[in-house]
């Protein structure tokens, strides 16, 4: 993950933004730091019956539940590589969630300058929870928007 | 009291960000978003800055705020605003900026003492405070006239909120407790003295003062007019009863004294003073500590898991000490939260006054266990409701003094609220001696409502009738009076007290009275639930929904599912039960295999939405307190979970939630049998005693100790076979006798009555099962009555208890037995075999860690123990035992509160009977000086705790040389 536009966690110039960036089935996504509360190893799923397909199940996280919910399923990735099991754990208003991930890479700061919001060709199922992407030179970053899982999904349930 | 740069700084910085958020929904709505979604927000802003500046003398920014908000107010129902109005708004955040910062420079000079909102809101919380007191003192005086009012306490009390009031600007309220304060110095004098025309008064100033604390200007009282009665003479006209006002009961004197400092000193200086004592915490702390608190004590159950498996001396002791502490912690933490019903009742007090002043009636209201503690949250939940019963009461449910008097009542109503702890809930009883509920009314109105049939109502049992007035909409009152009536109550009540896991029962005999009785849980957080397993997942039932579990066997004629239009249903005790499948709920499909091909079938009977159904399980796991954990919201729309939770092990169980299957499945109470509904506790730690009711060759009702029944069963009466003299059933791969009731107490049979079924009790007579048949099963019930034992007129009869105004006759099943030679025949043999399998040890053990693994560990072993908590506890249990209930073996710890091993010891080998009992103490002191103290004691032996092997092989030793003994 090293290259000219991303330096390593320390710098905290105005100009950038810290992510936490995991790969999903291959693909590069990255978490604002400040939103992530810590990433687990994998854990135990509790199954949920009749939740949606979305939710992979219930963590206990320290005496915490945690709901973990399946980013393939969300981000409408391809199913053909085994299920991750990583957690980035995230909370929003008291809730916990785990998202399933396949594997941690770096906490990375990034030029506010390389970020574009997300192409319109994106499947607006997908696009509604990017904030949007920064271009690295030799990849390209899709930003998550921790509060707009919460909030599409909640809206979802009212429909 | 100047206010400091930083509280400055702070209201500053609040203030720009509600300019900055009221901006944001300006510049939104000039985008075209419409002023419906933005209003509240805007208002909100200029409002709290408004307020704000009031508080910090800042004179120009309220003005100006308040200016902005008025012409806020008056677009407030266009859809959208014209560019030039939002400009001006705009305009207006901008000057209120301009102001802020401009003041910054020189801090405006305070007009008049301004005050932090910590310091008001400490005014609050003690103006609160002293309120109530007064007010109870004013009540007290009220009921006891002779006894009089303690002036000097209640003149203090005024004069300490007339101090802080004039402080805190409430001048109002400054005031009219000055004029209070005036009448008061009268009676102190001597001058005048109490009367109810004065108490009036003073209680109106209570009102009038608690109003002002809310709104400080309260134009809308009419000062004035009260100001001039405090000041009028003629009071002491009326009715007069001499008081002492320099006479100080002397069983308050801890209350006097700090009371007395805080006259002379400023209000603050008592605060501080009182800081000593007590410390105001944010609940939010609480909370966070009380999920601290959750998550501690499931590690500590995953150490002790731990420790199970390990033997480790010192590390089981470690873990021990972290099992006692965190229980304690537990313990503590969740006192700081309960507070004493009383804080909410003693308003009662007042609210029955004024209601039965208005209607014209006589009312004694009264308190009982106002000492009961419950979470703040619970009550105050519970607090609405109550008001609601209590002013039902009032208005409907007591009569005016004269129609009491017709009915031979005296002239005062009563009204008992009462409070205190039962099997792990709160149970708040209301109950008056009033009129009752009529049948007839009852039933006419439901037929009115629509509710039920008129043919329907006249089949229905008084408890489904009286069932009625909690239903929607429904109302008895002949007239709606301004109290209640309205037909919104009781529905409501019993929605409110069910949200927080409650129950409301009622209880009503036309003409004598209605009892109602709130179960509420002791805390939100914690509840004790039955865990069942369904397919992989763990998942909890909350107790309370739960009505009894029923196990179906494969091969046993009689009980099984049947299919009622492809819907299972199971005829329990004659009546058709609906059953839902779990699997089937949880899976959304049905099951390839039915259920009625497993070898046994778990059926959970629970309670939902005011209907009975089964729920198939796979298997009955353990019962557990659990702590509830809410679901994420993502999951919130999933109606039939209420929650999560961890459990001991450190895995999720989901908690199901009855009500929300139950609605999902599209069952209603329709037709559903109310009776049986009554709740059966699964938990044994309580105090009530549960007994099943069922019927014999006699008159009366007969009750069987639910803890001597094993199983009910349902035969087919053509299985009975006959061994000898006794009938019998192949049941479970055993013979199982089966013997009467009715026989067993000398009770005549009736004769000639051929059934094609047998209702059988099987309960368990040493080693061995016996099916005890009975006339007809009822039902279980759980009642706090002792039982009486005056009358027992022949062996197997232990006494009666009262149970719904009928006596019941209570059988003890051992005894009873004895009437069958061959019984006790077996009895005898099992008392002389060599192998003690089901020997009866007593287990005396204060560490509840320790009393339950060595129970565990006996049971497993096939002894049959009892526990017992500490010495005294084990002597009486030992004392009340009696023919086949006789213990083969003591064994007791040597540190226990009460009496403790050593004590016991000595207090059981000084009764003759116990002379010869087997004694073993159980320690971890082990040293020579203790073994011969134990030895002497009366002690057979002396063993360490935790080495199982060695506690086994004495136990087993040490009864097969008592049997020996006997034998010889």
């Amino acid at each position: 993950m090293s290259s000219e536009a991303m330096t390593l966690v320390d710098s905290s110039n105005s100009g950038q933004t810290q992510y936490s960036t995991f790969l999903v089935a291959g693909r590069l996504y990255g978490i604002d730091v400040m939103s992530v509360q810590e990433v687990t190893m994998p854990m135990p799923l509790t199954n949920v019956p009749l939740s949606p397909p979305f939710v992979k199940g219930l963590i206990n996280l320290r005496g915490q539940i945690s709901t973990a919910l399946d980013l393939r399923e969300l981000l409408i990735l391809p199913k053909d590589s085994p299920d991750g099991k990583m957690a980035v754990v995230c909370k929003h208003e008291d809730c916990l969630v785990s998202l399933l991930i396949d594997q941690i890479c770096d906490v990375v700061g990034v030029s506010n300058e390389s970020f574009e919001r997300t192409p319109d060709t994106i499947d607006p199922d997908a696009r509604r929870f990017f904030k949007g992407v920064h271009k690295l030179p030799e990849n390209i970053l899709t930003v998550i928007d921790v509060k707009s899982i919460f909030h599409s999904l909640n809206d979802k349930k009212g429909n | 009291m100047e206010f400091s740069d930083a509280d400055f700084q702070e209201f500053k910085q609040e203030a720009f960000d509600l300019l900055d958020d009221a901006e944001k929904s300006l510049l939104a709505m000039s985008k075209g978003e419409s002023l419906k979604k933005h209003f509240d927000p805007i208002f909100r802003a200029f409002h709290s800055v408004k307020g704000a500046a009031g508080m910090m003398s800042l004179d120009v920014l309220q003005a100006h705020m308040h200016e902005l908000e008025s012409f806020f107010t008056t677009v407030k129902d266009e859809n959208s605003l014209p560019a030039d109005v939002i400009d001006r708004l705009l305009q207006g955040c901008d000057g209120a900026r301009r102001i802020l910062n401009g003041e910054t420079i020189e801090k405006p000079a305070p007009k008049e003492a301004p005050v932090s909102q910590s310091a008001l809101n400490e005014f609050f919380s003690e103006a609160k405070e002293i309120l109530q007191r007064t007010e109870s003192s004013l009540n007290s005086a009220e009921k006891d006239m002779a006894k009089g009012l303690d002036v000097d306490a209640f003149y203090r009390d005024i004069h300490t909120i007339k101090g802080s009031s004039a402080l805190f600007g409430y001048r109002s309220l400054a005031e009219l407790t000055h004029c209070l304060e005036t009448r008061m110095e009268k009676l102190r004098a001597g001058e005048e003295s109490l009367s109810q025309g004065l108490l009036d008064i003073l209680f109106k100033c209570l009102v009038v003062m608690e109003e002002l604390l809310k709104s400080p200007d309260a134009s809308h009282i009419d000062l004035e007019y009260l100001k001039v009665v405090l000041n009028e003479q003629s009071f002491s006209r009326t009715e007069e009863i001499k008081i002492v006002p320099q006479e100080i009961p002397m069983s308050e004197p801890v209350q006097v004294a700090p009371e007395a400092i805080k006259e002379s000193a400023q209000p603050v200086a008592s605060a501080e003073a009182e800081a000593n004592q007590t410390l105001r915490v944010s609940v939010g702390v609480l909370d966070r500590l009380m999920t601290l608190i959750g998550e501690m004590v499931l590690v500590r159950n995953q150490v002790i898991q731990y420790t199970n498996k390990h033997d480790d001396l010192e590390f089981i002791n470690l873990s021990q000490r972290l099992d006692v502490v965190t229980s304690e912690v537990q313990g503590e933490v969740m006192k700081t939260r309960m507070q004493p019903i009383g804080t909410i009742l003693n308003k009662f007090q007042r609210v029955v006054r004024d209601v039965s002043k208005d209607l014209g009636k006589k009312i004694d209201l009264a308190f009982e266990g106002t000492d009961t503690e419950l979470d703040k949250a619970l009550l105050e939940a519970v607090k609405d409701p109550l008001m609601h019963i209590v002013r039902n009461a009032c208005d409907h449910g007591l009569e005016t003094p004269a129609d009491r008097l017709k009915a031979g009542k005296s002239e005062t109503g009563n009204l008992l609220i009462r409070s205190y702890h039962e099997g792990g809930q709160v149970i708040i009883e209301i109950a008056d001696d009033g009129k009752g509920l009529s049948r007839e009314k009852l039933a006419q109105k439901a037929v009115e409502k629509g509710l039920v049939t008129a043919e329907k109502v006249a089949n229905m049992s008084e408890k489904d009738i009286q069932g009625f007035i909690f239903a929607a909409g429904f109302s008895t009152a002949a007239a709606v009076t301004n109290l209640s009536g309205r037909g919104v109550g009781m529905d409501v009540v019993k929605k409110n007290i069910e949200k927080i896991g409650g129950m409301v029962e009622l209880e009503s005999t036309y003409g004598k009275g209605t009892k109602l009785r709130l179960k509420i849980p002791l805390t939100l957080a914690i509840v004790p639930a039955m865990v069942v397993r369904c397919g992989e997942g763990k998942f909890a039932i909350p107790q309370v929904k739960l009505v009894e579990l029923v196990l179906l066997e494969k091969d046993k004629t009689g009980a099984r599912l049947e299919t009622l239009q492809g819907r299972p249903v199971f005829r329990l005790r004659g009546k058709l039960l609906p059953i839902i499948d779990l699997d089937e709920v949880l899976s959304g499909k049905p099951r390839e295999k039915a259920r009625n091909e497993d070898e046994m079938t778990n059926i959970v009977v629970v309670n939902g939405e005011g209907m009975t159904f089964g729920v198939i399980v796979d298997e009955v796991l353990d019962t557990a307190d659990i702590v509830v954990k809410p679901l994420n919201k993502l999951l919130k729309s999933l109606s039939l979970y209420s929650g999560a939770t961890v459990l001991g092990d450190g895995s999720i169980s989901l908690i199901l939630d009855i009500g929300g299957i139950s609605q999902m499945q599209h069952l209603t109470a329709d037709g559903i049998n109310e009776e049986q509904t009554k709740k059966v506790k699964v938990a044994t730690n309580s105090d009530m005693n549960e007994f099943l009711l069922v019927g014999a060759c006699s008159e009366a009702k007969h009750a069987i100790p639910l803890a001597m029944v094993q199983r009910m069963e349902e035969f087919d009466a053509n299985l009975v076979e006959v061994s000898g003299d006794v009938n019998v059933i192949r049941y479970r791969d055993s013979i199982l006798p089966i013997v009467s009731i009715s026989k067993a107490l000398g009770y005549k049979e009736k004769s000639g009555v051929v059934k094609d079924k047998i209702s059988v009790i099987v309960t368990r007579l040493g080693t061995r099962s016996v099916g005890v048949e009975v006339e007809e099963i009822f039902d279980v019930i759980t009642t706090d009555a002792t039982i009486n034992d005056s009358v027992h007129d022949r062996p197997g009869i232990m006494g009666n208890i009262v149970h719904n105004d009928e006596v019941v006759v209570v059988v003890d099943t051992l005894r009873a037995m004895d009437a069958f030679p061959f019984l006790r025949a077996n009895n005898e043999k099992r008392a002389n075999s060599k192998k003690r399998s089901g020997a009866k040890i007593l287990f005396a053990e204060d560490t509840d860690f320790f009393r339950r693994h060595v129970g565990q560990l006996l049971q497993k072993n096939g002894y049959d123990v009892l526990t017992a908590e500490n010495g005294k506890q084990a002597l009486s249990f030992l004392q009340a035992s009696e023919g086949s209930g006789e213990f083969d073996l003591l064994l007791s710890d040597i540190e226990m509160p009460e009496m403790n091993g050593m004590q016991l010891a000595k207090a059981v080998r000084a009764e003759s009977r116990f002379k010869e009992l087997p004694m073993i103490a159980l320690t971890t002191r082990f040293n020579d000086v203790s073994v011969k103290e134990g030895k002497e004691a009366g002690f057979n032996r002396y063993l360490e705790k935790l080495n199982p092997e060695n506690l086994l092989e004495e136990i087993s030793k040490i009864l097969a040389s008592e049997d020996k003994r006997r034998v010889a």
